[in-house]
C-alpha cells in the first residue's frame, strides 16, 4: 500500500512534486460552497438595541466625568445636585418597586462613604495630577469592557467603585468628596439597575424619556466644556456605533468561516520553538 | 568463610615452633591470642583454663613456614591483621563512629551522619555478617584482658608470677590510718558539696525556665547561666559513668577471676569512654573560658576610660542622632518616593516620639560616661569570675536592651505592613468576587452584597494608596534592624564556640586517634589473601557537624529565601535563641537529674 502523502518538506516521498492532495481539492469546494451559501444572520433592529444598551453604559460613565468636571474645575456646590437626586432614586425605589425599601444597606453605604471620605481627600496628595488621570483613564477603559463582556458582574461594579475612589481623591473637600463618591454611585449603580428594570417591565416609554435626557444632559455639558467640535465629534461617533456597526457585525457574521479544515490545516504553521 | 583475627606484634621475637592458642565467643571468628612454646603449652593444658575462658588450641606457626591452621575449613579463611587496641589508654575499635552527642539527641543533627562511613555501609548488606563482625569487634577490643587471663592462669602453673607484679605495686605506703580517715572527712565534704552545688544548678535551672517569663529565651545571660547550671548537674553523673567503667577496668585483677566471665558479656568497657571525652571537654572548655576571661576582664579595666568615651559617642550618635535623623527624613518623601503625607507625618511622629521618649528616659542615662565605665568594670568582674563568654552574653544583652526602640519600631512596623497585605489579598479575592473557604482551605466565588463590594473596594483602593507609606517605613526599619542583629549573632556565634568548641577531640585526634574510632577500616593485603583491620579516626567533618549544622541553621534563619520571604511577607524575625541552642546542647540531657537520683547514687557508690 502507498504511503499517504505528507504536508512535510523534509520527508523523502514517493509523490511527482506538482502533487496535489485529494482531500485539498475536496475542502476547496467546500469553502466555496460555504461563501456561496451565507449563514443566516440575527435581525438588524435586534443588534442595533443591544449596541444601544451598551452606549446607554458608556454615557453613563460620561456622566461621572461630567460630576467631577462640575466639582473640580468649576467648583459647583454639590449638595444640592446630591440632595435632588437621592431624593429621586428614594422615589423612583418607591414609586417602581413598590416594595419596603431595606435601609441597612444605604445607611452603611452612607456611613462609611462619610467615614472615608477624610482618608480620600488626602489619600492622593503627594501624587501629581498626571498619574491619577492616568489611572483612571485605565480603570474606565477596563470598566467599559468588562460591561461589554457582562453587563453585571462583581468586577464591573468594584472597578467603578476604585475609579471613582482615585478621582474623588483629587477633591479639595470633604463635602465634594462624599456628595461626588453618593452622585457617583446613584449614576452608575442604581441608574442602569433602575433603566433595566423599566426594560423588564416592557416601560419603553419611560425609559426612552430617560435614555433622551441622559443623552441631553451628556451633550449639554460636553458643548458648556468642550465646545462644538467635540460635541459634533462624540454625536458623529455614537451615531456610528449604534447604526453604523452593527451593520458591519451583520456583515462579518454573514461571512465569517469558522473552523474550516481547508484554513486551519493547509495555513501556514507557527513553528514550534523549544 | 571465616577470618582468624592475628595481633600484628606477635610474630616478634617468637623463634622456631609454637601452638597458636585462640578464643573464641558464640557468633565471633577466631582470634589469635599467643604462640607458646611446648613447655608453655604442656602448662596450659594442665591448668584446665581451656573450657572456663574458651581458650582452644587452634594451630601451629612455624618461623619459615607460617601460620597452619587445624580448623575446620582452614582453606577457606583469611587472615586479618590487627594492631591490639589498648583499653587502658582508652583505644578501640568500633563499627560506628564514636558518639559525641548524646545518642538521644542524636536526631537533632542526624542528616547526614550516616554517610560519613562507608566500611558500616557495607557491612549493613546481610545482618548476620554484621552481628558476626560485632561480635568479632568486641572480642578484639579485650585482647589485652584475654591475654593477661591467659597469662596468668599459665604462669600461675609454671611458678612465675609475671602480670601481677605491675598491677599491685606502689598500694603499700598510703593505706595508713591517718590517710585513710582524712580521705573518708574530704569525701565527705565533697559530696556534700556537690549535693548543695547541684541542687543550686537545678534550682536556678528551673527558675530561668520558668513558664510565663521563659527568661532563657530573652537573655543571653540567662542562657549562658542556664548552659552552665545544666553542665554541673551533668558532672555528677558523667564522673559516676565514667568511674563504673573505671571499675568495671579493675575487674581484670586475677583476684576476682571467677566472677569475670559475666561482666564480660554484659558490659562492653569502651561504652562510657563518650562519657569521658565529654566530661573533660566541657571542664577544659570551662578552663579555657576562664584563662580567656582574664585576659578579657584586664584589657577592659585597663583601658576602661577611653572604651567609655568611644561608646558614648558612638551609641549616642548611631543609637540616637542617626535613628532620629533617619525617622524624621522618612516623613518628607525619602528618595522622592511619594508618600502619603498624612500617614507618613504620623508615623514619623509616633516614632520620633518613641525615641525621644526612651532617650530621655533610659539610654541618655545608661549611654553616659559614667554608667557605661560601671557597666564595663562590671563586665570585666564578670569575665574575671566566670569566664569570657559571660562577658559576651552581658554585652550581647546590654546592645539588644539599648536597641530596644529600634526592635520596637521594627515589630510596630512589621506588623502594620503585615496586616495591610493580609487586608489586601483578602479585599483583592473581594475585587474578583471570590472568598477564602476556611473550612476546605481553598478560595471560592462567592455573591456579595452592594454594601459589601462598595466598603471592600473603598478599602482596597485606600489600602493600595497607602502601601508605599508602610512599606518605605517597614523596609528602612528592617535594615536598621538588621544592622543591630548583625553584632549580636557574631557575639553569640563566639560564645557557641567557646561554649562547645570540641578541644579535647581535636587534641585526642592529634595525640591517639584510635580513642576516637569513626568506624573500621578492612584492607587487602599480600593479594587479598590477608587483610589489614585498621581503625577510621573520626573525621573532622563529624567532628563540627553540631557547629555546621548551627551555621546552617543561622544562615537558613536569616540569610536565605524564605527568610527573605518571611521579610517581604512581613513576618517579624527574631533570634531563634532556644532553635540555636538545642544544637549546641547535644552533649547535655534535656532535663537536669534530680538532686535526689544524684544523692541516691552517690551515698551508694561512696
Amino acid at each position: 500500500m502507498k504511503q499517504r502523502w505528507q504536508r512535510l518538506l523534509w520527508l523523502k516521498q514517493d509523490f511527482p512534486d506538482n502533487h496535489t492532495d485529494p482531500d485539498f481539492l475536496r475542502e476547496v469546494s467546500e469553502l466555496r460552497n460555504v461563501q456561496l451559501n451565507p449563514s443566516s444572520t440575527s435581525s438588524y433592529s435586534r443588534v442595533v438595541g443591544d449596541f444601544l444598551l451598551f452606549y446607554h453604559r458608556a454615557l453613563n460613565t460620561g456622566l461621572m466625568y461630567i460630576t467631577f468636571t462640575l466639582l473640580y474645575y468649576y467648583r459647583c456646590d454639590p449638595v444640592y445636585i446630591t440632595g435632588a437626586l437621592t431624593s429621586l432614586a428614594f422615589l423612583a425605589s418607591v414609586l417602581f418597586h413598590r416594595a419596603t425599601v431595606s435601609l441597612k444597606s444605604p445607611l452603611i453605604i452612607i456611613f462609611s462613604m462619610l467615614v472615608l471620605s477624610p482618608v480620600l481627600k488626602s489619600l492622593s496628595r503627594t501624587t501629581s495630577s498626571d498619574s491619577i488621570w492616568t489611572i483612571s483613564c485605565w480603570l474606565t477603559l477596563f470598566y467599559v469592557a468588562s460591561v461589554s463582556l457582562q453587563s453585571q458582574s462583581i468586577v464591573s461594579t468594584n472597578l467603578l467603585v476604585a475609579n471613582v475612589a482615585v478621582l474623588a481623591s483629587r477633591l479639595s473637600s470633604t463635602t465634594d468628596v462624599f456628595c461626588f463618591l453618593l452622585i457617583c454611585i446613584e449614576l452608575n449603580v442604581l441608574l442602569p439597575y433602575f433603566e433595566r428594570s423599566l426594560l423588564d417591565r416592557k416601560l419603553f416609554t419611560t425609559y426612552g424619556t430617560t435614555f433622551l435626557i441622559n443623552n441631553a444632559v451628556v451633550y449639554y455639558f460636553v458643548t458648556q466644556f468642550l465646545g462644538w467640535i467635540y460635541t459634533t465629534v462624540f454625536a458623529f461617533s455614537a451615531v456610528t456605533f449604534v447604526f453604523g456597526l452593527p451593520r458591519y457585525f451583520i456583515y462579518w457574521q454573514k461571512h465569517y468561516y469558522k473552523n474550516g479544515p481547508l484554513l486551519s490545516r493547509w495555513d501556514a504553521r507557527r513553528p514550534v520553538l523549544d | 568463610m571465616g577470618y582468624v583475627f592475628w595481633p600484628k606484634s606477635l610474630e616478634n621475637g617468637s623463634y622456631g615452633s609454637k601452638t597458636v592458642i585462640g578464643v573464641k565467643e558464640p557468633g565471633s571468628d577466631w582470634m589469635v591470642l599467643a604462640l607458646l612454646g611446648i613447655e608453655e603449652y604442656g602448662a596450659f593444658c594442665k591448668s584446665k583454663c581451656c573450657q572456663k575462658y574458651g581458650f582452644a588450641k587452634i594451630g601451629t606457626w612455624q618461623k619459615d613456614s607460617g601460620l597452619v591452621l587445624e580448623l575446620e575449613n582452614a582453606k577457606s579463611t583469611f587472615l586479618v591483621r590487627f594492631k591490639p587496641p589498648r583499653l587502658n589508654l582508652m583505644q578501640f575499635y568500633s563499627l560506628e563512629p564514636i558518639a559525641l552527642v548524646l545518642p538521644e539527641k542524636d536526631y537533632l543533627i542526624d542528616s547526614t551522619v550516616g554517610k560519613c562511613h562507608p566500611v558500616v555501609r557495607q557491612t549493613r548488606s546481610s545482618g548476620n555478617a554484621e552481628f558476626r563482625l560485632r561480635t568479632s569487634i568486641n572480642l578484639i577490643n579485650l585482647y589485652h584482658k584475654h591475654l593477661r587471663l591467659l597469662e596468668t592462669s599459665v604462669s600461675r602453673h609454671m611458678e612465675e608470677v609475671r602480670s601481677k607484679k605491675s598491677l599491685t605495686m606502689g598500694f603499700t605506703w598510703y593505706e595508713t590510718a591517718i590517710y585513710r580517715k582524712s580521705r573518708a572527712l574530704l569525701r565527705c565534704c565533697a559530696l556534700y558539696v556537690t549535693i548543695c552545688a547541684h541542687f543550686l544548678a537545678v534550682t536556678l535551672i528551673g527558675f530561668l525556665s520558668m513558664t510565663p517569663l521563659k527568661l532563657i529565651n530573652i537573655s543571653a545571660t540567662s542562657q549562658q547561666i542556664d548552659l552552665r547550671c545544666r553542665q554541673l548537674c551533668y558532672f555528677p553523673v558523667q564522673f559516676l559513668r565514667i568511674n563504673a567503667s573505671a571499675a568495671l577496668k579493675d575487674t581484670v585483677n586475677p583476684q576476682t577471676e571467677s566472677d569475670m566471665r559475666a561482666p564480660k558479656r554484659s558490659t562492653f568497657p569502651c561504652s562510657n569512654y563518650p562519657d569521658y571525652i565529654r566530661f573533660y571537654n566541657t571542664i577544659w572548655l570551662i578552663a579555657n573560658d576562664l584563662s580567656f576571661g582574664f585576659s578579657v576582664g584586664t584589657l577592659l579595666a585597663e583601658n576602661q576610660d577611653r572604651i567609655a568615651v568611644f561608646l558614648n559617642t558612638v551609641f549616642t550618635k548611631y543609637l540616637f542622632e542617626k535613628v532620629h535623623l533617619i525617622t524624621a527624613a522618612l516623613s518628607q518623601n525619602p528618595l522622592g518616593i511619594k508618600l502619603n503625607g498624612e500617614l507618613a507625618q504620623f508615623l514619623s511622629d509616633l516614632f520620633l516620639w518613641i525615641i525621644d521618649f526612651s532617650y530621655s528616659t533610659y539610654i541618655r542615662r545608661i549611654t553616659s560616661t559614667v554608667s557605661i565605665r560601671i557597666f564595663i568594670s562590671i563586665i570585666s568582674a564578670a569575665s574575671f569570675c566566670f569566664g569570657a563568654t559571660f562577658a559576651m552574653a552581658i554585652m550581647v544583652d546590654l546592645i539588644s536592651f539599648l536597641t530596644m526602640h529600634i526592635s520596637l519600631f521594627y515589630f510596630i512596623s512589621a506588623k502594620m505592613y503585615h496586616w495591610q497585605l493580609h487586608v489586601l489579598q483578602t479585599l483583592l479575592y473581594l475585587f474578583y468576587g471570590k472568598k477564602r473557604n476556611v473550612l476546605r482551605n481553598r478560595v471560592d466565588s462567592n455573591l456579595f452584597e452592594l454594601d459589601q463590594l462598595l466598603m471592600g473596594t473603598l478599602f482596597f483602593t485606600i489600602l493600595v494608596f497607602l502601601l508605599p507609606t508602610f512599606s518605605i517605613f517597614y523596609a528602612s526599619f528592617t535594615l536598621l534592624r538588621m544592622a543591630v542583629l548583625v553584632p549580636e549573632l557574631l557575639f553569640e556565634f563566639l560564645m557557641a564556640l567557646m561554649n562547645h568548641f570540641p578541644l579535647f577531640v581535636l587534641l585526642l585526634r592529634i595525640k591517639d586517634p584510635k580513642r576516637i574510632p569513626g568506624g573500621i577500616l578492612l584492607q587487602p593485603v599480600q593479594k587479598g589473601r590477608e587483610f589489614k583491620l585498621e581503625n577510621n579516626p573520626l573525621t573532622l567533618k563529624a567532628i563540627f557537624r553540631p557547629y555546621s549544622v548551627l551555621l546552617s541553621t543561622m544562615i537558613e534563619n536569616h540569610f536565605s529565601l524564605p527568610t527573605l520571604r518571611h521579610i517581604l511577607v512581613g513576618h517579624p524575625m527574631t533570634i531563634k535563641r532556644h532553635k540555636m541552642y538545642r544544637i549546641l546542647y547535644s552533649t547535655l540531657p534535656e532535663v537536669p537529674a534530680q538532686t535526689r537520683e544524684i544523692w541516691a547514687s552517690l551515698t551508694s557508690k561512696y
